[in-house]
């Protein structure tokens, strides 16, 4: 049972990256698609490429790549991993063709993905530090209860 | 075990234990008289102490061996963690992970984690990790006040 909650929240916590992500992406292929073509819809088949390509890639961060957009610093391995999930999702879009099988487009998406994990990084560091602040909030009310009530005592 | 109880009629209240060596049930019924007293029953380098709960920092288990620390000090509690928790102490003692538990009254600062986890900063700059399985029960806990 133990076992089965801890990849229960694994698989949460993969999943809602990957929607992130593919969410993200779309956005970048959708701008591609208009500013390039006029094309105003993805195809159906892009779209499961993509949601599966960002699936996979969660996989892999949770389980190989140490789940690094959520790390407490950013080192210069989360750096290298970061450089390789960023160029992993270049190249698939190079290969399969999301943005018209374009180097440019490619490249453009290399530092897209980059940013957009940059973002999340910020975003997961920004919350612990507001949790924080709360965390400490709720330490002094804590002890100023206790010393109250050890006064009325 | 002989158990002898005499009834005196002036005087103090006395329980003298004879015992060729100390087993864990003579620890253990040590440890419950010293309950009342509402002081912990320690040891430190084989000698016996009685420590009032509030200089208690936090409690380490440690090879099955159960250390309190104080500010000062370090001893052995001569019974398991969860036998701790099932004290009555004026304290907030809150059980941070499977082999530590924590004095609140000593947590100086707290900083979240990455994986839900908390860093709580003690008196004295100790660092200690509140799991995530525990970090939930001590979010609440800090919220709703003294459980």
């Amino acid at each position: 049972m133990k076992r089965f909650k801890k990849y229960l929240l694994s698989e949460i916590n993969i999943e809602f990256k990957a929607c992130l992500y593919f969410f993200a992406f779309l956005f970048y292929v959708c701008c591609c698609l208009f500013f390039a073509n006029g094309e105003t819809t993805v195809s159906m088949l892009h779209m499961a490429e993509i949601i599966l390509a960002t699936y996979c890639m969660g996989y892999l961060q949770v389980f190989l790549l140490d789940n690094f957009e959520e790390a407490e610093q950013l080192t210069p391995r989360y750096v290298i991993y970061m450089l390789l999930c960023s160029f992993v999702y270049a190249t698939l879009d190079y290969l399969l063709g999301w943005t018209f099988h374009s180097i440019a487009l490619a490249v453009g998406f290399f530092f897209y993905s980059l940013l957009c994990y940059l973002c999340v990084f910020l975003i997961y560091k920004l919350r612990r530090t507001f949790e924080s602040e709360q965390l400490n909030n709720d330490l002094m009310s804590f002890k100023n209860q206790l010393n109250q009530e050890e006064g009325n005592e | 075990m002989k158990v002898t109880i005499e009834k005196i009629l002036t005087g103090q209240d006395e329980l003298i234990i004879r015992c060729k060596e100390e087993t864990p049930l003579i620890r253990q019924i040590m440890t419950l008289l010293d309950e009342s007293t509402g002081k912990i029953y320690v040891l430190k380098e084989k000698e016996k102490h009685l420590l009032p709960p509030s200089q208690i920092l936090y409690l380490e288990s440690v090879d099955e061996t159960t250390y309190v620390y104080t500010r000062d000090d370090i001893y052995v509690y001569p019974a398991s963690l969860s036998s701790f928790e099932g004290l009555e102490t004026p304290e907030v003692f809150f059980r941070c992970s499977k082999s530590m538990i924590i004095n609140i009254r000593y947590v100086e600062r707290l900083k979240s984690l990455p994986y839900n986890k908390i860093d709580a900063e003690l008196t004295g700059g100790e660092h200690v990790i509140i799991n995530r399985h525990y970090a939930a029960t001590f979010r609440e806990l800090l919220r709703g006040g003294k459980s």
